[in-house]
């Protein structure tokens, strides 16, 4: 692995144009990351049809790069205007941005820059030693079925984040995989809910979504703010954290760090649960619960360790299973296909040279969030002086671009304010947008796999031979091998944690917290 | 056995002209008149817009990568590729016939829009609402293994071996209702007698891993697109479905040696541009779609598609003989079918 | 009735109805699949059960529970002092109007194309959020504006919509001529 790492890392290195592009997607991830309305997918989404002229390696590196920090990036945005650049900064915004009213902007920043290449880092190590073992074992062992028991178990645990209640948050994922269902269905590609509108037939995508909940409906709120006349301008501080404070959150890095790893394996939903866990975590294991959510360090330091954590670790499902964990990552898979090359376990055989320059690229471009994300962030602070009569047109019509070119449809745009329209009503009224968006991811990959595996099980998913209960997969323990159903136990550890959240959900006292 | 005798003619008919008419238009590359492009009227005086109603990575994503490169070297004129994906392709072709026809805006398609065409008469006809500049990719389907399998080892072998599973055995596909791919299928479990589950996956990778992994038994696909894993001695081809053995697979029996005789449907690719262009640009967009198709680069593609296996060139005249060719060809499928044809 | 308000009947039925419009659109697609039996509306139609379910259980809860919130939720929103302030017919008239020019926009963006209506939009948003001075408006129209052409068109080459309509579409066709132009010079 060390000898790998060091090829990775000269081949990434050997070559002037290789870093120049390397530099620019360090740069380019964290600038789109950071200014608001935009996020890294929209530079992704535009770049991707010039990538092509690229060598392979560079270009996949370049994607690996932007997605390591741009995950960063987004958090600049969610703690200066509460708009998370994606759904996986989301959580940073709860501590991030009251920390931005109360002054404290450079703080939760310096806070936001250490977190992410911390965890980041620590993720790429792992991602390093785990993707060509689970890549091998996974080509003959997971399948559709296991995908569907793999996404039915990430959906049942998003139900849990972001509701106000579990019923809510089953509503908002519920939603979200219904909206998934316009367009053409995955198996015979016949038009479903497209009311005779064509461009319907392509189906509703997430990207637009995204920005529609978060970030449009975020200005429509501003808006409200000063139309009713309660908009105060976010304050403008240069306070860095120091180094003492930092230290004394090593165990909320640390336990942060377990959970986006963890998290981040499931595709679809990695980064985004592995925030909002850890963030939930951070509030469960604290003494002093009520200081969340108005500007305290730990939360905005559990959110953006996690999520950067998870990045290593959604290169697994990409890598080796061919699984997109989320928008970046759906989008490196056209930039593969764009080079003739097809994520998924394939690719070690393929190509190994390029994988582990992808590797050893996020490596570094974790370690560079440190040195450039303080400088860089010192300048995008002076955005919170721009009035936000002048800042609001810029961050919708960035928006705009942003969902017309990941697919070149109008219908993004419209679905992205439409978002923005949902998102600002329903903002308060307890439902999870996070979940909303999850549902949209998952819903589409879900059904497709669901069907898949139906046909591959031919319609008897309970059958002793070929269905859930016949699919053993070995696993190589020190002594011994034991072949383990593991589509069943997805399936079975979905439907507890299901049963789990609505025997709770109908037992539920009333919270103490508001 | 008369019915027999005339279809297979038919069929030979139809070979003939696709194999030789696609020789004629290919001896053209070498004479194509390499004059300098004079611009009618200072047309293009801005960059082309290429729309391709499919995702920059599949088939037609690379193809309209590689030839607008070649366009570009050719002409010095750049294409924007303007990428609308979904809805089988009809996203792209709706928003392409909404744009204006002044020749700035030309569109990347495939067989699709011929038998979207077939199905319902509404959806526009690629050889009389478009001008086909060049049809520069055609290419005919096989049926794959894994080449370690042990089970069966050619085609003979596999339908016995189906048979013999009374519909377990499965096959991956891109399966669309109404796609060449369903109703290729058709036309073989139909022919054969055999009963196997079909696997609709719409991504090429999880197809290709599903073979691999063996997760099905067999795969139906394009050569082209698994070219690596035909390289690499993953997957070897069982069957042809073309009426001759193209050179590049000398080793494999067509369908019609394996007793089937249905004709069959090929896979093709080609840019047009909109019927109602003034006529000056269209005919230098044909010339520089043309002559792109003899670029030394696009050549090279092509080659690595296995593009050059039966012949792939067609000029705009050739286009519409092929496109009018498949329409008809579906609309008789679909018919007996049993589908709505409109 | 329980802890229930009117909010959560009507939250109930609101939910209720679109899995019953929903579940009667899915007879449009109702076809049995010839590789794949359950067909395109299976999906959507476990899916839309499991919608009525979650309401009822919605519903359920504000029976017992009337407004409060589920002990032990994680990422929660939180109150804003935006819902109990005072609010004027000019106010909310002004939120209306953002709300809806957005839509507007989209809607043009098809026929006029990016480069006509950008413009347009930009003026209408810093009007509506209140800005009133003319030099300002004008100013910061033509900074964004321009910031926007020359990042998306001029370095990034990105394909923007042209609109399909005269003079929209002709106006664009110019702004990719310039683009071409200038590109060109700078290539000499």
């Amino acid at each position: 692995m060390i000898d790998n790492f060091l090829a990775g890392t000269q081949a990434l290195f050997s070559d002037p144009f290789t870093i120049f592009i390397f530099i620019c997607a360090v740069i380019g991830g964290m600038l789109f990351g950071a200014i608001p309305g935009v996020s890294m997918l929209t530079l992704a989404a535009i770049i991707l049809p010039f990538t092509g002229a690229l060598e392979p390696a560079q270009a996949i590196m370049l994607f690996a790069v932007i997605y390591c920090t741009g995950t960063y990036g987004g958090a600049i945005t969610a703690i200066l205007f509460n708009i998370p650049g994606s759904a996986e900064n989301a959580p940073t915004a709860f501590d991030g941005y009251p920390m931005t009213q109360n002054g404290q902007a450079g703080k939760a920043v310096g806070s936001a820059v250490l977190c992410s290449a911390i965890g980041g880092v620590a993720s790429a190590l792992v991602m390093m030693a785990a993707t060509e073992p689970i890549a091998n074992w996974a080509i003959s062992n997971i399948a559709a079925p296991e995908i569907f028991a793999l996404v039915f178990f990430g959906l049942a645990v998003a139900s849990s984040v972001g509701g106000n209640t579990i019923w809510k948050g089953w509503l908002s994922v519920i939603l979200g995989v219904m909206i998934g269902t316009v367009g053409q269905d995955p198996i015979d590609g016949v038009n479903r809910y497209t009311f005779d509108f064509v461009d319907l037939a392509a189906g509703i995508a997430f990207v637009p979504v995204i920005l529609g909940l978060f970030a449009v409906s975020e200005v429509f709120t501003q808006a409200e703010k000063k139309a009713v006349g309660t908009y105060n301008a976010p304050k403008f501080s240069l306070n860095f954290p120091k180094f003492a404070e930092l230290w004394r959150e090593k165990v909320a890095v640390l336990r942060s760090i377990l959970i986006g790893f963890f998290c981040g394996i499931l595709p679809g939903i990695g980064a985004t649960l592995a925030a909002f866990m850890s963030y939930g975590e951070a509030v469960r294991w604290s003494k002093n619960k009520e200081e969340f959510g108005r500007g305290k360090l730990e939360g905005v330091i559990s959110s953006e360790t996690a999520n950067n954590a998870a990045t290593g670790a959604a290169m697994i499902p990409l890598l080796a299973l061919g699984l997109p964990g989320g928008a970046l990552t759906a989008i490196m898979v056209a930039a593969f296909e764009m080079h003739d090359l097809e994520p998924g376990p394939l690719v070690f055989w393929n190509s190994p040279d390029l994988i582990w320059v992808v590797f050893a690229a996020m490596f570094w471009a974790n370690l560079s969030i440190l040195f450039i994300g303080l400088l860089e962030t010192k300048t995008i602070l002076y955005l919170l002086k721009i009035p936000f009569q002048f800042l609001a047109p810029l961050i919708l019509l960035l928006a705009t671009v942003g969902a017309y070119l990941t697919r070149g449809l109008v219908l993004d745009v419209l679905v992205m304010f439409t978002a923005g329209i949902v998102g600002f009503l329903l903002r308060r009224s307890g439902y999870s947008m996070a979940g909303l968006v999850l549902g949209v991811i998952l819903g589409k990959v879900g059904e497709g796999n669901y069907a898949r595996g139906m046909q591959m099980m031919h319609f008897e998913p309970f059958s002793v031979s070929t269905g859930y209960f016949g699919r053993l997969a070995p696993i190589d323990l020190a002594f011994t091998t034991i072949y383990l159903p593991i589509g069943l136990l997805l399936l079975i550890g979905g439907l507890i944690t299901l049963a789990a959240s609505v025997w709770a959900a109908l037992r539920a006292r009333p919270s103490q917290m508001s | 056995m008369t019915f027999r005798t005339k279809t297979t003619a038919g069929i030979a008919t139809f070979a003939a002209t696709l194999m030789l008419s696609g020789a004629a238009f290919a001896a053209q590359c070498e004479t194509a008149d390499m004059a300098a492009m004079d611009k009618p009227g200072g047309f293009p005086e801005r960059a082309l817009t290429m729309i391709v109603p499919y995702g920059p990575g599949g088939g037609s994503g690379q193809v309209a990568r590689a030839m607008a490169e070649a366009v570009t070297a050719v002409t010095k004129v750049n294409i924007n590729r303007d990428h609308k994906p979904g809805g089988s392709g009809t996203v792209g072709m709706t928003a392409y016939m909404a744009t204006p026809a002044d020749g700035y805006n030309v569109l990347e398609h495939i067989d699709d829009a011929s038998s979207a065409h077939a199905l319902d008469s509404s959806k526009p006809n690629p050889a009389e609402d478009l001008i086909p500049l060049v049809t520069s990719q055609v290419t005919f389907s096989q049926v794959y293994i894994r080449t370690n399998e042990t089970r069966f080892t050619d085609w003979k072998s596999f339908v016995a071996w189906v048979k013999a599973q009374g519909g377990k055995a499965s096959i991956a596909n891109v399966s669309k209702e109404g796609s060449m791919e369903r109703v290729s299928m058709k036309f073989i479990t139909d022919a054969t007698g055999m009963e196997i589950q079909q696997i609709s996956f719409d991504k090429g990778a999880p197809r290709y891993g599903a073979l691999l992994g063996g997760q099905v038994d067999a795969l139906f696909e394009q050569p082209g697109d698994v070219r690596k894993f035909l390289d690499a001695k993953k997957f070897k081809p069982i069957l042809t479905i073309f009426s001759e053995r193209p050179a590049a697979f000398p080793d494999t029996p067509t369908h019609v040696e394996e007793g089937m005789s249905f004709a069959p449907l090929v896979r093709f690719r080609g840019f047009y541009v909109h019927a109602k262009a003034p006529a000056d640009r269209v005919k230098w967009l044909q010339n520089a779609f043309q002559r792109a198709y003899c670029h030394d680069s696009y050549v090279a593609y092509n080659k690595s598609k296995f593009m050059d296996a039966i012949p792939s060139y067609r000029d705009t005249a050739g286009s519409k003989e092929l496109i009018t060719k498949t329409i008809g060809q579906y609309r008789e499928v679909y018919k007996a079918m049993g589908l709505k044809v409109k | 009735m329980g802890n229930l308000s009117r909010q959560h009947i009507v939250e109930t039925v609101v939910w209720l109805a679109m899995a019953a419009v929903l579940f009667v659109y899915s007879f449009e697609f109702n076809q049995s699949g010839e590789i794949y039996p359950p067909g395109p509306s299976a999906w959507p139609r476990a899916v839309i059960v499991l919608l009525v379910l979650a309401a009822f259980g919605n519903l359920y809860f504000h029976h017992k529970n009337g407004d409060s919130l589920q002990e032990g939720r994680i990422g929660l929103t939180r109150d804003d002092e935006t819902l109990n302030a005072q609010r004027s017919l000019g106010a909310n008239l002004r939120i209306g109007l953002i709300l809806l020019l957005p839509f507007v926009f989209a809607l043009s963006l098809k026929p006029m194309g990016f480069y006509s209506a950008a413009p347009l939009f930009i003026v209408g948003i810093i009007v509506l959020m209140g800005e009133r001075r003319p030099m300002a408006i004008l100013g910061i129209t033509i900074l964004i504006y321009v910031l926007l052409i020359i990042f998306f068109l001029v370095l990034l080459n990105a394909n923007l919509p042209q609109g399909t309509v005269s003079p929209f579409y002709d106006i664009s066709s110019q702004f990719l001529i310039w683009n071409t132009q200038f590109h060109n010079w700078l290539g000499k």
